[in-house]
């Protein structure tokens, strides 16, 4: 779900602006999800499972900035989840439940990311 | 006010120029990674007035590009902004440790935006009244009318002096859980007028910093935040259980030993010793938040004892200014 709350404060010129940066952010959703997919892959490939990790700790690190500063707040809390909870896995790293709530917690993030794809 | 912008993401970039622009700042110039920051910083026959830096960015983080713009000839002062997803106190501590002035969190917010550059302008403000007094200190003889009593100076000696306004600032950017465990206590020379009208500039500013360097040597807390805020009043925000907070007789008479030690040569030029007293420290609860510039304010007014003679030196400080 999208906040547009404040773009109604917002001048026309950067109402527009943002609303052409949102579009551009939609745009990208596609091969962030596939990114985060590969990540999983490898991970549960046992193919360099930390780095696997980091990368899905900072993908989730970006998309909890980018994704609530353009309006789209469901998918920018679904980060902020995601990034702990890798945060979290990777610090206890023979934690099974801290790996698997770090599992749920991307699975959400995808879901809220497919959410925002056109149909 | 020519602005350097750095964030690993482009539609950040994006974005943050958008709003900057909007708040009226077009000149800005948006890097990629820290690597790329830094050479423009150095290609730049311009300084740059402030900088917004990411904190996590794959390369380069915007801890290490802090430090190395700070290590930049000419951005010593500069103000610099961390902008991050990250709002956790570890990283706000690092930031500030190696040279930030201000923090901002993401999601961006044009509205706190605005605030956050509006301090930096006041930065630049400070460090123009810096750079003339620095100028002042080379050349004493020639000064003319630029110190006042009230002046806030930046003492910039160690990591933990911060400018007065930063310091203000940093208690803001601390967070409300942090903040409740700390305090914040003022430190007054108590002979800060009679020393500024005997001394040159130049002698006031040494003096001054010997006292700053005495206090950070007896708050026994690497972590506490130390700034001078004219007038001869100093501030320090510790932790609760640091010894300005729990111990305060004694951290006093510490203060004053030190200062005795690292100021003898005083008595050969025939300047009082600086006599430092240390008020109530002041702190916030949970469910009554007190101001940060209250607590300051509260914190000097302790130190100073209400003593109002001084008090209004502190406000009428033309009628303390060196005529060089």
């Amino acid at each position: 779900m999208r906040d547009d709350r404040k773009m109604t404060d917002m001048p026309a010129a950067l109402s527009q602006a943002i609303a052409g940066m949102r579009l551009r952010f939609i745009d990208t959703i596609e091969e962030k999800i596939l990114h985060l997919e590969a990540a999983l892959a490898d991970l549960r490939s046992g193919n360099d499972p930390i780095e696997a990790a980091r990368k899905i700790e900072m993908a989730s690190h970006s998309l909890a900035g980018l994704a609530p500063s353009l309006g789209f707040a469901d998918i920018g809390a679904a980060a902020v989840t995601s990034e702990v909870a890798w945060s979290k896995a990777l610090e206890e790293r023979d934690s099974d439940p801290a790996l698997q709530a770090a599992l749920d917690a991307v699975e959400a993030l995808m879901d809220r990311l497919e959410a925002e794809l056109p149909e | 006010m020519k602005i350097l912008i750095v964030d690993d993401q482009p539609l950040f970039l994006e974005l943050m120029t958008k709003y900057l622009g909007n708040l009226g700042y077009f000149d800005t110039h948006p890097c990629t990674s820290g690597e790329e920051a830094l050479r423009e910083i150095r290609k730049s026959e311009v300084p740059f007035d402030c900088c917004l830096l990411d904190i996590r960015m794959p390369g380069m983080d915007g801890i290490t590009l802090c430090r190395a713009i700070r290590a930049e000839a000419g951005y010593d002062t500069t103000p610099i902004l961390m902008v991050t997803a990250l709002s956790d106190k570890a990283h706000v501590d690092q930031a500030f440790r190696n040279g930030a002035n201000d923090y901002l969190t993401k999601p961006l917010d044009s509205i706190e935006l605005g605030a956050r550059i509006r301090m930096a302008r006041a930065l630049i403000e400070e460090r123009q009244s810096a750079l003339r007094l620095r100028d002042q200190m080379d050349q004493v003889e020639r000064a003319e009318n630029t110190l006042g009593f009230g002046d806030q100076i930046t003492l910039d000696e160690g990591h933990n002096t911060l400018p007065f306004a930063g310091f203000e600032n940093y208690l803001l950017r601390l967070g409300p859980l942090r903040f409740v465990t700390q305090a914040v206590v003022g430190l007054h020379v108590s002979n800060a007028s009679q020393i500024f009208l005997q001394s040159s500039q130049s002698e006031f500013v040494d003096i001054l910093r010997e006292v700053s360097c005495a206090i950070a040597e007896s708050l026994g807390d690497s972590r506490a935040m130390l700034a001078y805020a004219g007038a001869g009043d100093f501030c320090v925000v510790q932790t609760k259980s640091g010894r300005l907070v729990s111990e305060p007789e004694e951290a006093e008479v510490m203060v004053n030993d030190r200062i005795a030690q690292r100021l003898a040569v005083l008595e050969t030029c025939a300047l009082p010793m600086p006599r430092v007293q240390i008020g109530a420290a002041q702190s916030s609860g949970v469910f009554a938040r007190v101001d940060p510039a209250e607590m300051v304010a509260r914190a000097i007014s302790s130190a100073r004892g209400q003593d109002e003679t001084a008090k209004a030196a502190r406000y009428e400080t033309e009628e303390y200014r060196h005529a060089g």
